[in-house]
């Protein structure tokens, strides 16, 4: 404080209480729930595969920090956040070193070659989570029934159970029913199979706007839309939104990943039109793709165009808010115009003197 | 021992810095997409440099003779024949590696025949320099692809099949190491341990990957 009263800082002059380590904070007790939920359903191991995770996230990134040349800032919680995103779309019985696998895989060859924490091109969780899915298939889409307490150590004896999201696929009767999923009692990923929870989660980053809207809704509208109009299951349409929307990891990847800040756009329109063409994209990825869930593929695959998003919303809201967006004297069916040339007057290189100015 | 001349040394260092320095593929950025989709074990890495090698030696040292005869329009067809003449014998050198080397790489053989290499560098280069630069020249570009090769392929084998030169080492295996992109992601890290290596030891690059604009000052 200088002798007027007045405090003196460099730039940027932040004045919200909002930081990435209060947007971290919230991500992370948003996740607490889900592994409370996925102890209760599978024992402890569930809460041994998130604390892998984390822990060899948060080491890799302070290791890359230190070999940038940077100082590790303690603060920066994001590698927490991915390397519990990842056991969370992952079965309980997954081995740990496939947990492990894909933190290397998130922060090594995704976060820190493009500039760590706030530069990544894709959501590290999601590219660590597909390179495991290509490697082990039969490891990661392979489900444990629900309520059964897996070994913590060793080898996994479990009793392994359909998937709905398998059992869409296959355009088979669904086994279970709706509710039964809506509670989180289905065979699937970890922390994706709970609805309720998953909801109350979303509801509460939304309160506290660490997520936003707009691209969740509009994701979620656009796939629904097309589960509706397309169905896969055999009891028409409405159940067949709710089948498609409850199973496999579509809904929690909507509430934790496709509103990561970083790899998302930052222009309100182009969150809503990046939010409905992902939409679009994963349940494509449904009809077609080889796996049960490409969620995460078609998420990569969005990464990519985010920056587009925002440039296109930019150039095209900019004109339509002046009025450029159509020709002038633009009428449908006329040929337009001629453009008026406007004549310039020629640059003259002789020096003006004294008395033309006065003039 | 007799002193050697300041051009003799100048001309060492050119080549040799092509090892590592101003590696072909990790510098230059030339022949990285064979190494990368072929270079899938030891032996695929092997197969691949030794043909490199003898594709590419012959027409850089044939390349000031072919400038001499042959107009600009069609020497880099002269190339292509002469580097595509020398697969029948790279073919025939790489045979006994392994009796499925073809099967697992099928055209990136002759694809490899006419690389970068054989194309630009030796019409925008070796054809001003005479027999013994080109010579160490390919020599050097040989055993840089030879390095890059044996450790990508040697990586990948691993890690992603378990194996080293067929026999198993690994009981777990990321099949997803033998895919492109894999390739590509371990060749950037190579190449920015390359740099770090050449930052560390104050070493310059090739003045040609450089834009030339150091060495014109």
């Amino acid at each position: 404080m200088n002798e007027h009263g007045l405090i003196l800082q460099n730039a940027p002059h932040v004045r919200t209480s909002e930081s990435l380590f209060t947007v971290m904070g919230d991500m992370i007790v948003a996740m607490a729930p889900l592994y409370v939920i996925a102890w209760f359903y599978y024992g402890p191991r569930a809460l041994l595969l998130g604390l892998t995770g984390a822990a060899t996230a948060w080491v890799l990134d302070m290791l890359s920090v230190l070999a940038c040349g940077r100082r590790p800032d303690l603060r920066d919680l994001s590698a927490v956040v991915t390397g519990l995103l990842i056991p969370l779309l992952m079965p309980a019985s997954i081995p740990y070193y496939v947990v492990v696998t894909a933190c290397i895989v998130a922060i090594l060859a995704v976060k820190f070659p493009f500039g760590g924490t706030g530069n990544n091109l894709f959501n590290p969780a999601a590219v660590g989570f597909a390179f495991t899915a290509i490697c082990w298939p039969e490891l990661v889409f392979s489900y444990p029934a629900p309520m059964q307490e897996l070994a913590v150590a060793g080898e996994v004896a479990a009793k392994t159970a359909v998937s709905p999201a398998h059992n869409l696929m296959l355009g088979a009767i669904p086994s279970l029913d709706l509710f039964d999923m809506i509670l989180g009692n289905a065979a699937g990923p970890m922390g994706a199979t709970n609805i309720l929870v998953i909801l109350a989660c979303g509801l509460y980053l939304l309160v506290r706007r660490t997520i936003g809207w707009r691209a969740p809704l509009s994701f979620l509208l656009v796939s629904g839309l097309m589960a509706m109009m397309w169905p896969r299951s055999p009891f028409g349409t409405f159940s067949s939104v709710g089948w498609e929307l409850c199973s496999g990891m579509l809904l929690f990847g909507v509430v934790f990943m496709i509103t990561e800040p970083v790899t998302s756009p930052k222009r309100g329109f182009a969150k809503v039109l990046y939010g409905a063409t992902s939409g679009a994209v994963v349940m494509l990825f449904r009809y077609f793709g080889g796996f049960e869930d490409g969620f995460v593929f078609a998420l990569i695959l969005m990464n990519v165009f985010a920056p587009l998003f925002d440039r296109v919303c930019e150039n095209v809201l900019h004109k339509i808010r002046h009025g450029t967006l159509l020709p002038k004297n633009f009428a449908p069916g006329a040929e337009n115009p001629p453009k008026e040339k406007k004549k310039l007057p020629k640059p003259s290189l002789k020096k003006k003197t004294e008395t033309e100015v006065g003039a | 021992m007799k002193k050697m001349n300041a051009a003799t040394v100048s001309l060492m260092n050119d080549s040799f810095r092509k090892i590592l320095f101003s590696n072909p593929v990790l510098v230059g950025g030339m022949v990285v997409g064979e190494i990368i989709i072929g270079a899938t074990s030891l032996q695929n890495a092997i197969a691949l440099s030794i043909t490199f090698a003898i594709v590419t030696i012959p027409v850089l040292l044939l390349a000031p003779l072919i400038a001499y005869f042959v107009p600009k329009t069609w020497r880099i067809l002269c190339y292509a024949l002469v580097s595509m003449s020398m697969l029948f014998t790279a073919q025939a050198a790489v045979a006994p590696i392994s009796p499925t080397i073809f099967d697992s790489l099928g055209i990136y053989l002759p694809l490899l025949a006419l690389n970068t290499v054989v194309v630009a560098y030796s019409r925008l280069i070796s054809e001003e320099k005479g027999v013994v630069f080109n010579l160490l020249d390919g020599i050097c570009f040989s055993l840089g692809f030879l390095i890059v090769a044996v450790l990508i392929g040697g990586i990948r084998e691993l890690f992603g099949s378990g194996t080293l030169w067929g026999y198993e080492i690994l009981q777990r295996k990321a099949s997803a190491l033998k895919l492109p992109f894999s390739g590509f992601l371990i060749a950037g890290f190579l190449a920015a341990a390359v740099e770090g290596l050449r930052i560390v030891f104050h070493a310059k690059p090739y003045e040609h990957f450089s834009g030339g604009k150091e060495d014109q000052k």
